[in-house]
Formats: C-alpha cells, structure tokens, sequence
C-alpha cells in the first residue's frame, strides 16, 4: 500500500481507536503481532498495561492486530519455546464454505451467510456436544472465528486439539466404528422384521448421533424426498417410506435402519446423514497450532475497514453492521481496476474513472486496494 | 492390588538387589503370576525395576514389552470390573447402562479417536472396548515414563539380555560392517540419531545397496533408537533420500566428529587418526 493510501486509513483507524479501544482478556499474558503492509509484519510484541497498548495503538496505528490464544509467562520472548506457554484458548476458523449459493469472486456475501450459518452451526454443536461455551467473532473480511475462553480448554495439548477439530468435521469418521453393530458379517436382505439388523442410529442415541437420528426422522415425518435422496436412499426406498410411514419410523426409533434402508446401503446412508448434522469445514490449524495468534476481536481490519466484530447471542449478521466508519462525506478516489459490489448500496468502479464515494465505502474500496487516492 | 496405583506409592523406595533384578526380567518376559499380584510390596518393587529396565532399552524393545504387560493388567481389571483402577487415570468416570461416562477432558487425556464417541454436554460416553483402549494407553504411559538418573550397571545389562539379536546386513558391505556402523545401526540415543541414521544412509550406499533395502534397514534402525522425543522412520527416510541423491564419500573423521569415535576404531583398517600419526 502507497503511502498516502496507508496515512488515510490510519487517520481514520487512530480516531476510531480513541473511542473504541479493542482490549482481549488477560492482556499482559498474551503475545500480539501487528501489521501495516502484511496481516502481520512483526509478531513477539506484549504490553504490561491498559495505557501501554492504548499509547502504542494510537501512535503506530497498525492496520492489523493479531494476538496470540496461549497466555505466557513472557510474551515477548522469543522463540515461542521461551514464553513459558501456560494454556491456550481454543478458536474454531471459519473461512471456506462448500455450501452452495451465487459466489462473487470480489467480496462475496453469499459466503458470508454461509459461512455464518455454519459457525452457528458449530457453536451450536460446541455447546450441546463438548459443552463449550464460545463466542463468535466476525473475522473483520471473509469469515467467522469462534473463540472458547475456558478453564475447561486451557490445559488442552496439541494432540487433544486436533481431535477436537477432527471432531466438529467429522474428518476420519468411520461409520462402523460409530455404530454399536457392524454390518459387514450380516447377510442383509430388503425387508421389514428382519432380526440382526445392524443399528443405526436412534432414539436412545447420544450426540451427533442422535442428531443423525433426528435428521433421519425429520425428513421421514415430513416425506421431505430431496432430504432422503440426498441421504443415499433409493426410489424404491422412498415409496416404502411415504406408504409406511408410520412403520419406518417406528423402526428408526429402534435404529433398525435396515427396513427402509437397502442393505447394502446402509454404511453409506449412515454416514451421509452424520456428515449432515455433523459436518463443518475449519482451518484445522488454527485450533491445534498454540503458538498461533490471530485477529483480536474487535479490532479494525486493514483490508476492509471493518470491525471484526463480536456478535451477541443471537444477533444476527449483516456485514454493514460492521462498518465500522459512518458519515456521508464524499471522498474522491481512481478505481485501479473494474469491480462491482454491493455494501450499503450497489457500487460499479471503473478503472481510471474518478469517483466521489461516500466515506466508508472510499475507505473499503482503498483498503481493499482497488482504489488510490487523487 | 495395581502398582501403578496411589495406594501402591507407599510400597516405594525399597531397596534393590541383584536377585531383584532377575525376577524384575522374568517379570517381564512371563505373565503375571498370582501371588505378586496379591503380594504389594514385592509387586511394587518388581515394577519399578522393571520400568527402569525398559528405561535402557531400546524404542522397540520397551513397546514390546510395555504393551505385553499393559495387556495383562487391562484383562484383569475387565474381567475383575475394576472400576477403582480405571479411576486412578479417570477419576469422574462412571458405570452407566452398561457403558462408561466420564468427562470429555479426562477422555483427551489418553484417548485418540473422540470423532467416533458419543459425546454430550461435555461428556463422553464408551463401551467396554474403548475404556480397554485407554486404560492400555495409560497404562502403557506408566511403565515408559521412568526418569532414572545414574541407572545401575546391573538394570542396563539387563536391559540388553531384553533386546533381539542385530539383524546387520549380511553382505560384502565393506562400510556398513564398520564396527563404528554396526555400533549405530543396534539403536543409538536421542541426539545421535539424525547423525547415526546419515552415517548409515553413506555407508548404504556406498555399499551398493538397493534403496528399499536400506529404507527397511533404516526403518529398523529407527526402532532400535532411544529417546523421548520422536525420531520416526519418515524423518530417517528423508536423510536417505538425500543421501541417496548425491555422491557423498565415506569419511572416517566425520563420523568421528560426530560422536561416533569408540575403542572399536582402535581395531579399523580405515582409523584416520592412527594412521595419519
Ligand atoms: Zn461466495
């Protein structure tokens, strides 16, 4: 970033900052990285006090803040093996969706939602299942990170980590291990009554498993056919299904998924409707990696302007929330190439041709280095 | 009673002897008879040496033996439904229908497969066979994580009657049958061993021997190294393939320097230092 491109968004960052000073907990434990030109251009830095991170933040305004999720004894100290680690937080990053939707490559909205419904998802899971308390964070441009600040994750190493990310993907998952019967050694054929049967999951499951079964019961209750296409079951299966309708899930309730479930079938069907309840995509390596350090919430973000904004429980999400500047003053700026986008009313920049934008829209459109000053 | 138990630490701090030291290796080596079981004292001393003994040998050798008696006891304490024992490594887990509920913590502690347990509100809930899978790992963790200082002469001779016989490369190698490179390839110690498993990958080839020959040999090797921290047969491979990619030439002074020089060097035809004086 030029120059002078780089000394408007500080004047806006700085007087931003007077106000609403972003402070993580346990502040003098924590190791901090900043950046001006890169996300981060120095990490190591700690401060002792309030007022030294308040008087640093206003005079060097970096555009990037990260701090780190582990406490240390010196948080300055380098490299990372002398910091005297003393627990981490664990964080959950969201930031690439498979979720299908009208995907733009510039500032994409659409992955935003997703993105947020899936984060959702995942605290939603992070409670019910490892009964972990998070709060989520929008990531100040194109996701969602998910913070869990508990005595109950602080002693957690590596290893306990990464299955703990493994987990909430449902990466590795093999649906016979899952079950309590395998259903390999028994000959299976198509029809009701059958005994053996190799159980599924059901009413008396737990966990993801039981979301499974309530998924399964949902889309048959509700002859919900795309759902129960989706999960892997036939034509035929699906006739059976809506003309017994009460029959199958009575069986479901048992977990006998092998009488409206071809047999061969059923390891499949299985593990598509787990991967359902039970499937969200997270940079891994921010959850296990302890000596990451990442955007502190609530700091501005270089590359668009916004706060990366903690989100209450149940608030929802517009990406206009977190603007963090407001004001119709008119700025002029020259467009370095063609982008279209829509934040706070639809915008059309094209390349070489000057154009009045109103203050915080200029401000993204610059930080986003598709736009220099005259 | 379990000597990896707290009860068992005020069987501690006993003191040790020759004939000790030989019931400590049959301990070992046979299944555990009744009466140590039922004989605290003794059982606890046993363990102990025994834990010390495996403290000297090498990676393999203390997997091998540490998995065969943690089998021994998890079998116990199935067939006993010891829940008190499970509860020296888990103390919240609890008997529920059948199936054992502790807390997801506890769970992390020594399990490795949490994708496929049921898991609510922060609690895990298992069969028999994955409490058995734990209980081992814990187990196992026990009778490795001795931190003997100064161990005994006796307990390392011991240790050695516990390792296999060297499976050396029998061939016209002329490096790899160095006494300095047979000396590496029995297994050498943490910090050695990027250095050691170099030396064997030269010699290797220098030798002419066929790459996947020396990535199963190097594999070996690995196994027979000591060490907390992990020195794996991928990172081995890795040296290997380096080496095998260029033309390194033998070097006596090298190996030396890299602490690797013993009384055997006193007997090589290629002794670099006695034949320069
Ligand atoms: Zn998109």
């Amino acid at each position: 970033m030029n120059e002078k491109e780089l000394k408007f968004l500080q004047a806006h960052f700085r007087s931003h900052y007077q106000k609403h000073l972003p402070v993580p907990p346990d502040l003098a434990s924590r190791e901090f990285g900043f950046g001006w030109q890169k996300k981060i251009d120095y990490r190591h830095q700690s401060f002792a006090s309030h007022k030294e991170f308040q008087d640093f933040m206003l005079t060097e305004v970096p555009l990037y803040v990260s701090y780190s999720l582990a406490y240390y004894q010196f948080p300055d100290k380098r490299p990372v093996s002398a910091k005297g680690f003393q627990g981490a937080d664990l964080v959950f990053d969201l930031d690439q969706t498979n979720a299908e939707h009208d995907h733009s490559a510039f500032f994409c909205r659409g992955c935003l939602e997703c993105l947020h419904r899936e984060a959702l998802g995942l605290k939603d899971m992070l409670s019910k299942d490892l009964g972990f308390e998070s709060t989520l964070v929008f990531s100040g441009q194109k996701g969602f990170h998910l913070h869990v600040r508990s005595e109950k994750v602080r002693d957690l190493g590596k290893e306990a980590r990464k299955q703990i990310a493994d987990y909430v993907s449902a990466e590795g998952l093999d649906m016979r291990k899952l079950l309590p019967v395998a259903g390999e050694s028994i000959e299976l054929k198509f029809r009701e009554g059958i005994r053996n049967v190799p159980k599924g999951p059901q009413a008396q499951s737990r966990g993801c498993t039981k979301r499974a079964y309530e998924a399964m019961r949902k889309a048959i209750e509700s002859e919900d056919e795309k759902a129960l296409k989706a999960y892997g079951l036939g034509r035929k299966n699906i006739s059976y299904i809506k003309q017994n309708k009460q029959r199958a899930l009575e069986n479901l309730e048992k977990g006998n998924w092998g009488a409206f479930c071809d047999s061969e079938n059923l390891d499949r069907v299985f593990a598509n409707v787990v991967k359902t309840v039970r499937f969200v995509q997270t940079d891994k390596a921010v959850t296990f990696d302890l000596s990451r350090i990442i955007r502190l919430p609530d700091s501005l973000h270089g590359s668009t302007g916004f706060t990366a904004k903690t989100l209450k429980e149940g608030e929802k999400f517009k990406v206009e929330d977190a603007m963090a500047f407001k004001g119709e003053e008119i700025i002029e700026v020259i467009p370095r190439e063609d982008v279209d986008f829509t934040l706070n009313g639809e915008w059309r920049l094209r390349k070489a041709k000057f154009e009045g934008l109103p203050m915080p829209i200029a401000l993204f459109a610059i930080a986003q280095e598709k736009a220099l000053l005259p | 009673m379990y000597p990896f138990s707290r009860e068992a630490k005020k069987y501690a701090d006993q003191d040790v002897r020759a004939p000790d030291v030989e019931e400590a290796l049959a301990f070992l080596r046979n299944p555990l008879a009744e009466e140590t079981f039922y004989n605290p004292a003794k059982h606890v001393m046993l363990y102990a040496l025994a834990k010390a003994i495996l403290s000297c040998c090498s990676q393999s050798t203390k997997n091998k033996y540490a998995e065969q008696k943690t089998r021994e006891y998890v079998k116990r304490m199935t067939e006993a439904e010891n829940l008190e024992a499970a509860r020296e490594f888990f103390p919240a887990i609890e008997k529920q229908d059948g199936k054992y509920v502790l807390p997801l913590g506890e769970y992390l502690s020594y399990g490795s497969s949490l994708v496929h347990q049921s898991v609510e509100n922060g609690k895990v809930t298992i069969e028999q066979d994955e409490l058995n899978a734990l209980m081992r790992s814990a187990i196992k963790e026990k009778f490795l994580n001795a931190a003997i200082q100064d161990v005994p002469e006796e307990i390392r001779k011991a240790a050695a009657q516990l390792e296999p016989p060297s499976t050396a490369i029998q061939s016209r190698a002329k490096f790899l049958n160095l006494a300095c490179m047979q000396y590496i390839a029995k297994g050498v110690d943490e910090g050695k061993r990027f250095y050691g498993a170099f030396g064997l990958s030269i010699s290797a080839k220098r030798d002419g021997l066929p790459k996947e020959k020396a990535v199963s040999f190097l594999t070996e090797y690995v196994q027979r190294c000591r060490g907390t921290k992990a020195f794996t047969a991928e990172e081995a491979k890795g040296i290997l393939d380096w080496v095998y990619s260029r033309d390194i030439g033998f070097s006596c002074s090298q190996t030396m320097d890299n602490g690797f020089e013993g009384e055997y060097c006193q007997k090589c035809p290629l002794n670099w230092k006695r034949r320069k004086s």
